[in-house]
């Protein structure tokens, strides 16, 4: 792979914002129900147990992409060839294609369920892709930039858990562990679709400067997104007791509505809008990459590569029509997800580990 | 280039004829209280009241009630068949209530459209009134403004001192949760006056008891801790004092929770002798009466209080939650099986700190 000019690569402590704006979406917003059908009040255990395990793949991923010095789809060239290892990238960038999608559409539901009933996906979709083709048109640098801003956006928005903390019960906490181990796990795999959104890091890895340095940084950053879903998980689960929690779709959103200030007095309309600066730079960390990846594969301009991508995700969330549809989607791109995580990148690790011996790295 | 951006940035304005119409406060109702009274086996009749903002500075609003008789609940569609000139908005909703013989019925529907709207806060205040809640509405209130305003202040104040605390999500938190029931501050409109009566116990959504407004300050004594609130209690023939609660806590203890379970519950009443006429309060032995005096009456009443909510099944202190808490593998079917014969002890103990400012 040829070298990328500094002038447009990022510091290594960038690597932190940008996993943690990718891993936290729209998922937070609503996740606490998943994750305690199965494991009830214990499920924050869980919690720490899939976000440890996401440092586990992160090393994992560094260490893959180190051994070649190439992005993924320079990795799958050098271990399957030209042919399969392309099929394979361009199954991987249809998969992220579709985590975009999910995020776009799922905004679009939030927005349209709690502020405006009568506007329409279109509309919204528009909006949302036009400003995120602003800002991808950018660059890396504007995109990375834009993670930065929106993650001290957002950090605010912690201290609104304080007025749900003053109505809490704080024995639905107890008694700690009452749950079976596989209840445990079972929440562990639901918890982890949350986490997902670090992999694009497989993608813009070269575009970081000194790489082996900003590892440290994405362990920073999926350790962050631990401690906030940690936070948001406790905070819900003393506010809600569990029955009542299975009966709240976005429970981080209700929790908003008791926000009561002097000068505000419905605070859930405020916090949607603020929330817009934690789904773009999601949006447009994603739509980069891709238009990247689809630049490296196939030789497209990434300029013309991105205005494709964003006239695809556009129809498909059009054609996307109901909550059944929408959470269809999330269901399915999350398990797909987890596979890749779970299964795929450790399969890599170990072809790598197999085929590496003895083989001259060349580059993609 | 710089002609084909002008182009997009003149093509967005156009999209500004797809955007929601505004909502502009001169030009909506603003519904701020609701009542749900009992027609017929599947009909209610639902009251929404109305402030209408006057011309001119310091003119009060004028309150209108719109009435809809529906058979279903879908509250914005049943007003907007109504005789308003301007279209309702429910977002500030701030009272809802029940009529009795309604709640006797099961609520929960009622409750489930209103906490379905995304446009109503979560602080919405619910209550049970004794006969028409249209009437209640209807009438003009010296006291306050308007009859949703009375009814905000009059809970408000209420649930600081004399009856358990209960919002909207309260309500849910308790009619969704396994072993606890809610309840609901009773109401009853006289005269000119609305009066808090006491509480209503519900099982489920349905109203299956009531506790008088005296004995709603004991139940909320073993229910939260709190800071308010007067109890009287007869210490001689014809000597009666008063004892304000200056700080109550409560604590629970469970004993053998997985075969034969047992509870005491403690409650702690640090508090002041606010009335005590023909008692002289200063002596420190007497003070020592008070409080004996007051710990009999008390812990007499609230072990009726309990043995009642135990009769009538109902959970309101929530004993099943907590022993939950308390337990591994607790079983909820169990616990309620055995839930009326539980052996539940309530020890009172008053602590008086303060007799006023005079000797």
């Amino acid at each position: 792979m040829s070298q990328i000019s500094e002038n447009k690569q990022i510091s290594p402590y960038m690597a932190f914002y940008m996993v943690t704006t990718m891993q936290i979406g729209v998922g937070i917003l609503g996740f606490e129900r998943y994750i305690a059908k199965t494991a009830g009040h214990d499920a924050w255990i869980s919690v720490i147990v899939g976000g440890l395990s996401f440092n586990v793949l992160i090393w994992m991923i560094y260490r893959v992409l180190s051994r070649e010095n190439a992005d993924i789809i320079g990795v799958h060239r050098n271990l399957f060839g030209r042919w399969i290892g392309g099929t394979l990238s361009f199954l991987l960038l249809i998969y992220f294609s579709s985590t975009i999608l999910t995020v776009l559409r799922t905004y679009i539901e939030v927005i349209q369920i709690w502020v405006f009933p009568e506007l329409g996906t279109p509309i919204i979709a528009l909006i949302l892709l036009g400003l995120a083709y602003s800002y991808v048109i950018g660059g890396i640098r504007v995109v990375a930039g834009l993670s930065v801003l929106g993650f001290f956006i957002s950090l605010p928005l912690f201290s609104l858990k304080y007025y749900a903390l003053k109505n809490a019960h704080y024995t639905n906490l107890l008694p700690i562990l009452d749950h079976s181990f596989s209840d445990l796990m079972a929440a562990t795999k639901g918890v982890t679709l949350d986490y997902l959104g670090l992999e694009l890091i497989l993608l813009y890895m070269p575009f970081l400067k000194q790489p082996e340095k900003s590892q440290k940084w994405a362990h920073f950053g999926n350790l962050f997104t631990m401690f906030t879903y940690l936070i948001t998980v406790f905070v819900s689960f003393v506010y809600f007791n569990q029955e009542q929690l299975q009966h709240t779709i976005w429970a981080t959103l209700t929790l908003w509505k008791i926000v009561d200030l002097p000068f505000a007095q419905r605070f859930e309309y405020a916090g949607i809008a603020l929330w817009l600066f934690v789904i773009l730079p999601n949006i447009c960390i994603g739509l980069w990459s891709v238009s990247r990846g689809i630049h490296r594969l196939y030789k497209i301009k990434q300029k013309s590569a991105l205005r494709i991508m964003i006239l695809v995700i556009f129809i498909c969330s059009v054609l996307i029509i109901d909550r059944q549809q929408i959470d269809i989607l999330n269901t399915k791109v999350s398990q797909i997800g987890f596979y890749i995580l779970y299964a795929y990148i450790p399969f890599l690790f170990v072809i790598q580990l197999i085929l590496g011996k003895g083989r001259k790295t060349k580059n993609g | 280039m710089v002609k084909k951006h002008l182009i997009i940035v003149f093509t967005l304005f156009l999209l500004t004829g797809c955007f929601p119409s505004k909502k502009i406060l001169e030009d909506v109702q603003l519904v701020s209280a609701v009542g749900y009274d009992y027609k017929s086996n599947n009909q209610v009749e639902l009251n929404g009241m109305v402030a209408i903002p006057q011309r001119g500075e310091d003119v009060p609003p004028i309150s209108q009630v719109f009435t809809a008789t529906t058979n279903t609940s879908k509250m914005a569609r049943a007003l907007e068949q109504a005789e308003s000139p301007k279209p309702f908005e429910i977002g500030r909703l701030e009272i809802a209530l029940y009529n009795d013989r309604l709640a006797e019925k099961g609520i929960y529907d009622l409750v489930d459209t209103l906490q379905r709207d995304p446009s109503l806060g979560r602080d919405l205040y619910m209550a049970i009134v004794y006969g028409s809640t249209k009437t209640l509405l209807k009438q003009q209130y010296p006291l306050s403004e308007t009859p949703s305003k009375y009814l905000l202040h009059l809970l408000d104040q209420n649930m600081n001192a004399n009856i358990p605390k209960s919002n909207i999500h309260d309500f849910l938190y308790r009619y969704y949760g396994k072993g606890m029931d809610p309840n609901l501050p009773l109401l009853e409109k006289q005269g000119d006056r609305i009066r808090v009566v006491g509480t209503a116990l519900l099982k489920d959504d349905k109203m299956v008891g009531q506790l008088k407004l005296e004995d709603s300050f004991l139940l909320k004594l073993l229910i939260e801790p709190f800071e308010k609130g007067i109890y009287e209690v007869k210490f001689k023939k014809d000597q009666f004092f008063t004892i304000q609660n200056l700080k109550s806590k409560v604590e629970y203890e469970f004993k053998d929770v997985k075969r034969s379970p047992s509870v005491d519950i403690f409650v702690n009443v640090r508090g002041r002798v606010s009335e005590a006429p023909k008692i002289p309060v200063s002596d420190p032995s007497l003070v020592e009466q008070l409080e004996r005096a007051a710990e009999k009456a008390m812990n007499k009443r609230t072990n009726m209080i309990v043995k009642k909510l135990q009769k009538a099944k109902v959970d309101t202190i929530g004993l099943g939650d907590l022993a939950r808490s308390r337990t591994r593998g607790f079983d909820f079917k169990q616990w309620d099986d055995q839930y009326p014969d539980i052996p539940i002890n309530v020890k009172v103990n008053v602590e008086i700190t303060q007799a006023g400012i005079t000797e």
